[in-house]
């Protein structure tokens, strides 16, 4: 079987600046990878390249084993934010419905997307607002209609950038409770600042800054989980091989980026 | 606008006019709402311009070849506007989507350069002057049979092209990087798009004029929209209201005497839809106001029910 995501070699960069330098990545199906890291740390830029919205300056990106430009319809993705217009008069119903936008329909949308759609709707804990405008919703009950649009595609791979940011606690809570049962049937990939909350069901965390190290979630301390602490889950977790064995947690220090390079290439 | 209703069923040109009317403000409610949702009114403006140079060129070749006009008697200046139209569409789409070129200095260039050319052929043509004016303003009342049978095959591939893509239109106004995510070309979808307007804006022109035709486009859509909240709805009335303005423009210029202030059909059309707008907008005010007052006054008689400082909880 295919891995989900499984990223080589990837160095990217916007002009003259490199973003991200030598990633390497695998996430298998059923897997939940939380991608964590500072700010500017390249982690929606990682996302978008999954994407197939920018392309690699070096090295290969496979989603299911073939390019993100073939996969597309596998995989959906719920962006940080919409930005869109206040008034653009559009209902919940109808923007679930974009997320099944390739399905051919004339004179509106057939009777299976919309069913779909409603189930994606009730999915999210939205079904009785199906018929408001969009614009008229909360930014928290935004969010769940965008995740709502892209279930409604029937995705494998989920890929969301920081769901929960524009949301209060309890918004969070349904938001990530939503994820925790879509994680029994799905591939999800998504940006996180809250680690406690998604510590439960997560099962791997991707700290990325400039470069990626991918962790198994049980070798990384709670307590750094707890305090959203990066850089002592960058030093002290213990990096996960392509082949899915991992190395021995007291082998060393964290390689800094010189060290890390030596030690692909040595 | 009595003179013009008496006259209307005896006379096959105001027919024909009516026809035109009817049939051009059916694709002015469906793709004005896409253009104004998309807010790319500018891009119109470029389009309709630069029809000019594809009128021009096919008025120099029929001043240079007399037996043209004989022997492709379909080849009509707004023929050559067509072909303009749609040849400004691909160059935005290819420039502002492919390359990357920025948009508005895209769009001022052929705007500038498509009138620059039309000027440049019709003073080159020889044989009598010929007046720009009537492709600038519109000739409403004198639509040939031919004219109407272009009017009315655009009219049908427009919302052709409407019914086949109208959520991929609606997405690329709303979010267009979800039809890259859904794996479908966002280059296509915007290159039928810029033909839908070019096509748009070939039929409004014959109405009221290649510099008109842009606020014929716009300004019904943007009146219906302050009040409108579906799009389906927004398209249905803004169409009606484009036909209303139509209708009254040619009815009340139709009318007026020498020296009178609304004499010319176009103008007084795209007048009327002005004053459209202007009413939208103050209906809407009028509307926000009055749902206030009924907000407050509502407020003020709950705390006049209730006294008491606690919240009342006789519901419970």
């Amino acid at each position: 079987m295919n891995p989900a995501v499984e990223i080589k070699n990837l160095c990217f960069g916007y002009e003259e600046q490199e973003v991200l330098h030598n990633i390497n990545l695998t996430v298998n199906p059923r897997d939940f990878a939380i991608v964590v890291g500072p700010n500017g740390g390249g982690k929606s830029t990682l996302l978008r390249l999954m994407l197939g919205l920018l392309k690699p300056r070096y090295g290969s990106v496979r989603i299911f084993g073939e390019s993100p430009e073939v996969s597309r319809r596998r995989m959906a993705y719920v962006p940080q934010s919409l930005e869109f217009d206040h008034h653009f008069p559009i209902s919940v119903l109808e923007t679930v419905l974009l997320g099944r936008l390739e399905h051919f329909s004339f004179l509106g949308a057939r009777r299976k997307d919309r069913q779909v759609a409603l189930e994606a709707l009730e999915e999210v804990g939205l079904p009785q607002e199906a018929s408001r405008p969009f614009a008229s919703l909360s930014g928290g009950q935004r969010q769940r209609v965008l995740i709502a649009q892209a279930l409604a595609s029937r995705p494998e791979l989920l890929l969301l950038d920081e769901p929960g940011a524009n949301l209060d606690a309890p918004g969070v809570a349904a938001i990530y409770g939503l994820l925790k049962e879509l994680s029994q049937c799905l591939t999800i990939v998504m940006v996180s600042h809250n680690l406690t909350m998604v510590e439960p069901f997560a099962t791997h965390v991707v700290c990325v800054n400039h470069t990626a190290d991918m962790h198994r979630i049980e070798q990384v301390s709670r307590k750094d989980l707890h305090m959203g602490n990066w850089v002592h889950i960058f030093h002290h977790a213990c990096p996960v091989t392509q082949d899915g064995q991992e190395e021995d947690p007291c082998a060393g220090p964290h390689w800094g980026k010189e060290e890390k390079e030596g030690h692909l290439h040595g | 606008m009595a003179e013009f209703l008496w006259e209307l069923p005896h006379s096959p040109l105001l027919l024909r006019s009516l026809a035109a009317m009817a049939l051009a403000s059916i694709c002015c409610g469906v793709v004005g709402c896409y253009v104004v949702l998309k807010r790319d009114s500018y891009a119109v403006g470029a389009v309709s311009h630069s029809l000019l140079g594809g009128v021009g060129a096919v008025l120099y070749l029929q001043g240079l070849f007399p037996l043209l006009e004989e022997r492709l008697p379909w080849l009509t200046p707004w023929m050559g506007g067509l072909v303009a139209g749609v040849a400004v569409a691909l160059l935005i789409t290819l420039l502002a989507t492919r390359w990357n070129f920025p948009m508005d200095t895209v769009l001022s260039a052929l705007w500038a350069l498509g009138m620059a050319l039309g000027v440049s052929f019709v003073n080159a043509r020889p044989g009598y002057g010929t007046e720009l004016t009537s492709y600038l303003f519109g000739s409403i009342l004198i639509i040939s049979p031919q004219d109407l049978r272009i009017i009315a095959a655009l009219d049908a591939i427009v919302l052709f092209m409407a019914f086949l893509w109208h959520s991929r239109f609606v997405a690329l106004a709303f979010h267009d990087e979800l039809l890259t995510l859904r794996g479908l070309s966002r280059t296509r979808v915007q290159l039928a798009f810029q033909l839908m307007v070019a096509m748009t804006v070939v039929v409004l022109s014959q109405l009221v004029g290649t510099v008109l035709c842009m606020a014929l486009l716009i300004l019904p859509v943007a009146a219906t929209s302050r009040l409108c909240r579906r799009i389906p709805v927004i398209m249905a009335v803004s169409g009606v209201l484009c036909f209303l303005c139509s209708l009254g423009g040619v009815g009340i210029s139709y009318g007026a005497g020498p020296g009178s202030l609304l004499r010319s059909p176009g103008a007084v059309i795209v007048e009327l839809a002005g004053l459209a707008y202007l009413a939208s907008w103050l209906l809407s005010r009028l509307l926000a106001c009055r749902k206030q007052r009924i907000q407050t006054s509502g407020e003020e008689d709950g705390r006049a029910a209730s006294p008491s400082p606690l919240p009342n909880k006789d519901g419970r």
